[in-house]
């Protein structure tokens, strides 16, 4: 049963995954690797660039549940180069999963207004727990639109 | 064993995947024939002007105008004024905690050298009750945001179209939709205004930060000055299921070259300014 709903959730991720490359131009993400616990785990964020939009996610990956997964805080922020100014920020802080292997956080921002190049960037610090062991890297993911 | 467990799951899978990717190619190919609206002015590269112009060509021409302006060398004098309407109290909390206003102006100053290229700047933006919330600057290489107090290299640049992106999202729009934008002119206290239209239904509805529920369609139009080529408004307009519609921005553009920064201002271009 656990076999399966491994399978059921990596197939839906995957589709998601599959999806979003198909509907956006550009996708772009950066990744780290360490472990808690003797339990190998991964962090990543992404940035699809769309036409109106763009969408930003966060990840926290482990190979076998663990006492705490997710992320302590995430910001995304999009500036026009030009003249320098934040257009938008959104930060949310402290959202975590117990007991499992994968977390997932996702959003879709309308572009704000900009003459010449956005710099979008997707940040903030992943939390990985099991036991005593912590792990709390810090990613961060800059895409140019 | 495990093979014999898998085999059901991984058939199901790859006829699964199969009829997403065969759905999502059908509605990839038959994209021009959804995202009409009822109606688009321009038929047969004939639009609403009475001519027979395409709106590329038109663009194209209000384009040259411009940037013959935007590229002499000397102070580019920029003032945006924005209001945008979504379901978020602010466009967000600067990392000094200051909210981004929903209702907001930004003046700026582009400095260009003899090659048509920005070499500093300085940008404010202000809110409705004439608070500063945020000001940037770039000099000697370097650009610096006074809410981050970050100091990034920058190289000088080309300061380009004042469009807001919207001449690259009409050639996307013409490109992928296989159709031309709506064209027609107004007349607005004795200026002749050129107004470009595009007007797109997603793909699919779309949850997005902005709003509370899902978004449908979007509509942007921008309005060029026939005589100078510069942009001075644009608007988008996000549209809702039910068919209802709301302006997600719009922005009033006033472009001068005869605005130059006055000593506060040209303070924030020095280190010590900042």
């Amino acid at each position: 049963m656990a076999t399966y709903i491994r399978a059921r959730r990596l197939f839906i991720v995957g589709i998601t995954i599959l999806l979003a490359v198909l509907s956006f131009n550009v996708v772009a993400a950066s990744e780290t690797g360490g472990a808690v616990g003797g339990i190998f785990c991964r962090a990543r964020k992404t940035i699809n660039v769309g036409t109106y939009f763009w969408y930003a996610y966060v990840e926290s990956i482990a190979v076998a549940p663990i006492g705490t997964i997710g992320y302590t805080w995430w910001t995304l922020r999009e500036v026009c180069v030009p003249t320098g100014q934040i257009t938008f920020q959104a930060q949310y802080s402290g959202s975590v999963r117990y007991g499992d292997d994968y977390f997932l956080d996702a959003a879709n921002i309308y572009y704000r207004a900009c003459s010449g190049q956005r710099k979008l960037m997707n940040m903030g610090t992943h939390d990985f727990k099991q036991g005593s062991d912590v792990w709390r890297p810090y990613l961060q993911e800059v895409k140019y639109k | 064993m495990l093979h014999k467990r898998f085999s059901p799951i991984l058939t199901i899978i790859m006829i699964v995947s199969v009829l997403v990717l065969a759905y999502v190619q059908f509605y990839t190919v038959n994209a021009s024939e959804k995202i009409h609206f009822s109606y688009n002015n321009v038929t047969n590269g004939k639009s609403a002007l009475g001519n027979t112009i395409l709106p590329q060509d038109m663009l194209d021409r209000l384009n040259q105008k411009a940037i013959e302006l935007t590229s002499r060398p000397g102070w580019v004098y920029t003032k945006e004024t924005t209001v945008y309407d979504i379901d978020r109290e602010n466009n967000g909390v600067l990392p000094n905690g200051q909210p981004i206003p929903l209702s907001h102006t930004i003046e700026s100053w582009f400095h260009i050298n003899a090659d048509g290229l920005v070499f500093e700047s300085v940008s404010i933006m202000w809110a409705e009750n004439g608070d500063i919330v945020q000001v940037s600057a770039f000099a000697n290489g370097s650009a610096w945001n006074s809410t981050t107090s970050e100091i990034l290299h920058q190289e000088p640049f080309y300061l380009g179209l004042l469009d807001y992106g919207f001449t690259r999202d009409m050639q996307d729009y013409t490109e992928r939709l296989k159709v031309q934008p709506d064209l027609f002119n107004v007349v607005l206290e004795g200026k002749e205004l050129i107004v470009f239209t595009l007007n797109e239904r997603h793909d699919m509805p779309v949850n997005a930060l902005d709003y509370n529920e899902p978004v449908y369609g979007v509509r942007t139009s921008a309005y060029f000055d026939e005589e100078s080529g510069l942009l001075v408004e644009t608007e988008r307009i996000m549209i809702f299921e039910d068919g209802t519609e709301r302006k997600y921005f719009n922005i009033a553009l006033e472009v001068r070259l005869d605005v130059l920064p006055q000593d506060e201002t040209l303070k924030y271009l020095e280190e010590e300014g900042r």
